[in-house]
């Protein structure tokens, strides 16, 4: 079993509707993120695939068999996965040793097995030292190093992680993106992981599948997804992004918040558009074509930020660090622009982008 | 922002001073009590209070000798003055005649004048009021006739002496004339009275008068000195509770290194004194008075608990009833707490209120209903078992007179006891703990016994502890039910003895040891040992536990568990209620002829009742009005400040929270009679400050919870806003605790109200409560009359129940 299957799957609380239709394949091996904000049913769907919840209508299969759907519905306990969760939930009361070994005792393995499969898996998880340890010994790290132990110790093919490092500390969550990523593909399991942090989802996945309001917006790796996304929504949720309204015409889009300054454009959009332009692909340029005032700056060290008024608007400007001290508040600057999406205007861009995490 | 360093040191010099000052003052306090104790025991006066009335009869000799007796000596010649005086003398001591020169005659006087109260010849009432009724100048004159009598015998003897002294002769007609004139000179004097009164009763026997009467007329007793000596344990209690206090004071200011005067020591210092009065003396005393009986270490006191058979009979009902209670509570109780929290139950909320709310009703009004239901001759029960399976014999099948009786009813009692402390640890129970062992393979049952049940371990045990004690302690039910059924239990044995007085206060004592060793011994295990053993299980998210579905099994259970609650908790309301209808308690309510509402008409005509219901009105509002503000404070110091020894308070309060009541009050009763300084008993004082010892961690606990969910910031950005403490208080920490303040005053209240046990041994007979006119008239005058004041209690505390949960914003109810 590493594959899952997810076919149109609906499900309601009461006459809530929490996930729309989601119809997925996540293959063996693959690393697959739900992305979207809190409350937009991507934990459902994994509490659902663990067997938590019960569609209200749809199948779930592991590889070839049904384990949701119809009359049919596998407990948690027998579809044998490995799952961490956002509060670790690590027993108190047992040691590092015991939390471990938990799901081997659970199916009554010899005690000599226990005691080997666990020795490898605190290894594999640096937590060997720890062993004799009860939870509150360790820090938020350790701990959820315990939970993944846990998880992993009855070498499950699917591996589901819910919001697993938003309890730790910046630096913390970084070195841990890596060190699940290791573990992955050391023991090559497929991993199913639900965030609605997009740095964790672009580090970590194979690909992303963005969720909002219960319905899937968009899937792919995450390169595609930034780059094309489908929707505003997806666009906005995934890095910065500032949206201008504009004309499309043959050739160029007509800005009126800018003065009505024009960009060329070539795509095949007609009449009114959003424009969506990442602040990372505008460059200050002599030649640019958008003409404005500098009004702040500052300086990031990687890179520096800058705020540019071009007619009534504001624009977002990132550059690298270098670029800091070419310009001064208050300059005039000239602003061109490399690349921009362009969705056009349905009128529900303001009610789309409300949510935010 | 540090102060200006010298100033800092000489004022930490002045206040060390200070100190050292105020422990020599209370040192030598101290030693002044000890001495005027110690000159009371050894002056043979029963009471210490006979020096104040020396003292003040001195006072009242000398106005009566300067404005009688010396006015009417000074018109006599010298010659009849010379004789007078020495027939004074005569009639004071011969010895005292032979020396006597006419010097002192002041003191003389005053001797005589005061020995004469205690034995001098008497008059009649009648004669005193002649004599009181004379005008001022009929009064002198009458005063100076009688001293020219007493000077030369012939002289005519005023008419309203004549009767005194008809067939008298000598030394006996002129002790008569004296004592004439001397009723005559002290009728002015109201007090003197009064002062003498109070003398005769602690001072008896002739030697003892006479020395008393010296003291007096001698003026040797000065206003100091009978302020000692007549409150030297009062003063010794003082001088000693001061130097605690600056002891604790001087620890506290040496811990922090900041020596300072600061208010909130005082106000610690003031709790934990109260504390040490009247619930550490008392302990204290109770297990010395059981260790050293005469002054010497003896185990005799506590040997009679397994030698003398009652005491042994007492020790195991209790034991064996208190431990099958914990049992049986803690088995109906964890499945319902696990029911109600964890199901899909029908009506779950309603059955958690349900079970929660039996908590507040008095254990006496269970004992009340079980006893109509269960007797074995007309118990309702028992009356539709015999007809459902054709049983004819009369008594039975069940008996409630018994030790599975009152098991049974300390059972239906206690068990919400557990429910409460386990539904909330299962509350607190993250459930994610749960879903990593259900996707660790471990089907639900299993993960309960390897998860919830080791998780929950800590509070089921703290829970089942509670059951145990409280059944040790309960006196309501064994009282009702043991007492009839000659089942005697700790509790009420403890009661029976003290009843009997002296001879009986051995075993109290031993008894209550007993029972304070258990409580202190459980009190120990489930705030040291227990406690520190509970998981923090709650992770950062609310928890919303998963709901288990019960399927097939839901109407089924939730029938088996409307049929608990209806036997448990519906039977026995509404027996009470019935039977506070009925004429004959025999038959049913509904029999011709038997529906009366004469009970209720009785309940609000009588006297009794009405004061009674007025006393714990009172007590109950003092006790949880002073409660609430202590346990305010002392939050308030627990939460918002870092001082050292803020947490001392806080333990002796659930220290005297885990007393078991019956102990409180027998050792109150044995402290609080004089012995260390403090008479209150017999007052409401006693009552009101034994509620407050037992109850004050009602309040503690309530308003702590909400208290340290007020985060200090939310007072710190009040006051970065500007707002002043007192706004902040009034505007921010005010309303976020109003709620807990309102619901800790109704928790000290409610059980104040209609307490029973404490009250039993510490009322007289103006201070009796509704709880013990209750009990009273349960059993001795009638029961349906009695059912009729347990409705009316039960009414009264479900509205107040309805108060503060609308108060409170339902935050709040019992």
């Amino acid at each position: 079993m590493g594959t899952v299957a997810l076919k149109h799957i609906v499900k309601y609380y009461g006459k809530n509707l929490v996930v729309n239709d989601i119809d997925e394949v996540i293959h063996d091996g693959e690393f697959v993120t739900l992305l979207g904000p809190s409350g937009c049913g991507k934990t459902t769907i994994l509490r659902m695939i663990a067997g938590f919840e019960k569609p209200s209508s749809g199948e779930i299969w592991f590889d070839d068999q049904l384990v949701a759907g119809g009359k049919t519905f596998l407990p948690p306990e027998k579809r044998n996965i490995g799952m961490v969760f956002q509060s670790y939930a690590v027993w108190p009361h047992m040691t590092v040793f015991e939390n471990t070994a938990y799901p081997l005792t659970i199916r009554k393995l010899p005690k000599e097995e226990i005691r080997r499969k666990v020795e490898k898996t605190l290894d594999l998880m640096h937590l060997s030292q720890y062993a004799d340890r009860t939870p509150d010994q360790l820090s938020g790290g350790q701990q959820q190093r315990v939970a993944l132990a846990r998880a992993l110790v009855g070498e499950p093919k699917l591996l589901l992680l819910d919001e697993p490092l938003s309890n730790l500390d910046a630096k913390l969550r970084e070195s841990m993106r890596f060190e699940i990523k290791r573990i992955q593909n050391e023991l090559h399991i497929t991993v199913l992981y639900v965030t609605h942090d997009q740095t964790e989802a672009m580090s970590m996945s194979d690909r992303i599948i963005v969720i909002n309001k219960g319905v899937r917006q968009q899937e792919g790796t995450p390169e595609d997804i930034y780059k094309h996304p489908a929707n505003p929504f997806v666009a906005d949720f995934l890095g910065k992004v500032d949206f201008f309204r504009g004309k499309a015409e043959n050739g160029s889009i007509t800005i009126p918040e800018m003065k009505n300054q024009t960009i060329p454009y070539t795509g095949e959009h007609r009449g009114d558009v959003y424009v969506a332009v990442r602040p990372e692909n505008i460059i200050f340029s002599e030649g640019g074509e958008l003409s404005g005032i500098l009004e702040v700056q500052y300086y990031l060290g990687d890179t520096a930020n800058f705020r540019v008024r071009v007619g009534n608007s504001l624009v977002r400007v990132i550059t690298d660090g270098h670029a800091y001290h070419s310009v001064r508040e208050g300059d005039p600057v000239r602003l061109s622009i490399r690349e921009f999406i362009v969705f056009p205007d349905d009128g529900s861009l303001e009610e789309t982008l409300q949510i935010k995490t | 922002m540090e102060k200006n360093p010298s100033k800092r040191i000489s004022s930490s010099a002045a206040v060390k001073t200070g100190l050292t000052v105020l422990f020599l003052f209370s040192a030598v306090l101290t030693f002044l009590g000890v001495r005027g104790k110690n000159i009371s025991e050894s002056s043979g006066f029963s009471s210490p209070k006979s020096y104040s009335a020396i003292y003040h009869l001195a006072n009242d000799a000398d106005s009566i000798w300067k404005e009688a007796i010396l006015p009417s000596l000074e018109e006599l010649e010298e010659a009849q003055r010379q004789s007078v005086d020495r027939t004074a003398a005569l009639l004071y001591s011969d010895q005292m005649a032979e020396e006597y020169s006419g010097e002192k005659p002041a003191v003389l006087y005053k001797t005589l004048l005061l020995s004469y109260q205690f034995s001098g010849p008497n008059l009649s009432s009648a004669q005193k009021k002649r004599i009181a009724a004379l005008s001022k100048e009929e009064a002198q004159k009458l005063r100076l006739d009688l001293f020219q009598c007493i000077a030369d015998e012939t002289a005519p003897v005023p008419s309203l002496a004549e009767k005194n002294v008809s067939g008298l002769s000598g030394n006996e007609r002129s002790a008569m004339l004296f004592q004439v004139f001397f009723t005559s000179a002290a009728a002015g004097n109201a007090d003197f009275n009064s002062h003498v009164i109070l003398l005769k009763k602690s001072v008896r026997g002739k030697d003892l008068q006479k020395k008393a009467a010296a003291m007096a007329a001698e003026g040797t007793v000065n206003f100091l000195m009978q302020g000692i000596i007549s409150r030297s344990r009062t003063i010794i209690l003082i001088g000693v509770l001061l130097m605690i206090d600056i002891v604790m004071a001087a620890c506290m200011m040496a811990a922090e290194s900041r020596w300072e005067f600061d208010i909130k020591w005082v106000l610690i210092l003031l709790i934990i004194d109260f504390l040490l009065v009247f619930l550490m003396l008392p302990m204290v005393h109770m297990f010395a008075s059981a260790l050293f009986p005469d002054g010497k270490f003896s185990l005799d006191t506590l040997r009679r608990l397994f030698t003398y058979p009652m005491n042994l009979e007492a020790v195991k009902n209790t034991m064996i009833a208190s431990i099958l209670t914990m049992i049986f509570g803690t088995l109906i109780a964890f499945p319902l707490a696990f029911l109600v929290g964890r199901t899909n139950l029908y009506g779950r909320k309603f059955f958690r209120t349900l079970f929660v709310v039996t908590y507040m009703v008095p254990p006496y009004v269970g004992a009340m209903a079980w006893l109509r239901l269960m007797n074995p001759n007309v118990g309702a029960i028992n009356i539709v078992l015999r007809r459902l399976f054709g049983l004819s014999d009369m008594p039975g099948p069940l008996n409630v007179y018994t030790l599975p009786g009152i098991i049974w009813v300390l059972t239906t009692f206690y068990f919400p006891y557990a429910f409460i402390t386990i539904s909330r640890a299962m509350e607190k129970m993250d459930p994610t703990l749960e879903d990593a062992s259900r996707i660790s393979g471990a089907s639900p049952m299993k993960t309960i016994f390897r998860i919830n049940l080791p998780l929950m371990l800590p509070s089921l045990l703290a829970g089942a502890l509670l059951v145990f004690i409280s059944a040790a302690s309960c006196y309501g039910i064994p009282s009702i039910i043991g007492k009839p059924g000659n089942v005697n239990m700790v509790t009420t044995r403890i009661i029976e003895y003290t009843a009997l007085g002296q001879q009986g206060l051995k075993d109290a004592t031993a008894l209550s040891v007993f029972l304070m060793a258990v409580a202190l011994l459980i009190l120990m295990i489930s705030d040291v040992v227990l406690a520190r053993r509970q998981y923090i299980t709650v992770s950062g998210k609310s928890v919303t536990p998963t709901i288990i579905d019960l399927r097939s099994m839901r109407m089924p259970l939730t029938i088996a568990v409307s049929l608990f609650a209806l036997i448990v908790i519906g039977l026995p309301f509404m027996t009470i209620i019935l039977t506070s209808f009925k004429t004959d308690v025999g038959k049913s309510v509904l029999a011709a002829g038997n529906f009366t509402l004469a009970n209720w008409k009785m309940v609000f005509a009588n006297n009794e009742t009405i004061h009674s219901l007025k006393n714990s009105l009172v007590y109950g509002l003092i006790a949880a009005t002073a409660g609430i503000v202590i346990s305010i404070v002392m939050n308030y110091l627990q939460h918002r400040t870092s001082i050292t020894g803020k947490s001392i308070p806080a333990f002796l309060i659930t220290l005297g929270s885990g007393t078991p009541s019956v102990v409180i009050a027998l050792g109150l009763i044995m402290t609080m009679r004089g012995t260390y300084g403090v008479n209150i008993y017999g007052t409401a004082s006693i009552i009101v400050i034994a509620y407050m010892v037992k109850y004050l961690m009602m309040g503690m606990r309530t308003v702590s919870s909400s208290m340290s969910q007020v985060h200090a910031s939310l007072e710190e950005s009040s006051q970065i806003s500007g707002a002043g403490w007192l706004t902040t208080m009034r505007r921010v920490t005010g309303p976020l605790i109003f709620p807990s303040i309102a619901a800790g005053w109704f928790l000290i209240f409610i059980p104040s109200f209609y307490e029973l046990s404490m009250t039993t041994l510490l009322y007289s007979g103006s201070t009796k409560t509704i709880g013990f006119q209750l009990y009273e008239y349960w059993t001795f005058t009638s029961q349906t009359m009695s059912c009729a004041m347990a409705t009316g209690i039960l009414l009264f505390i479900a509205a107040l129940n309805f108060i503060l949960s609308r108060i409170t914003g339902g935050k709040f109810s019992i």
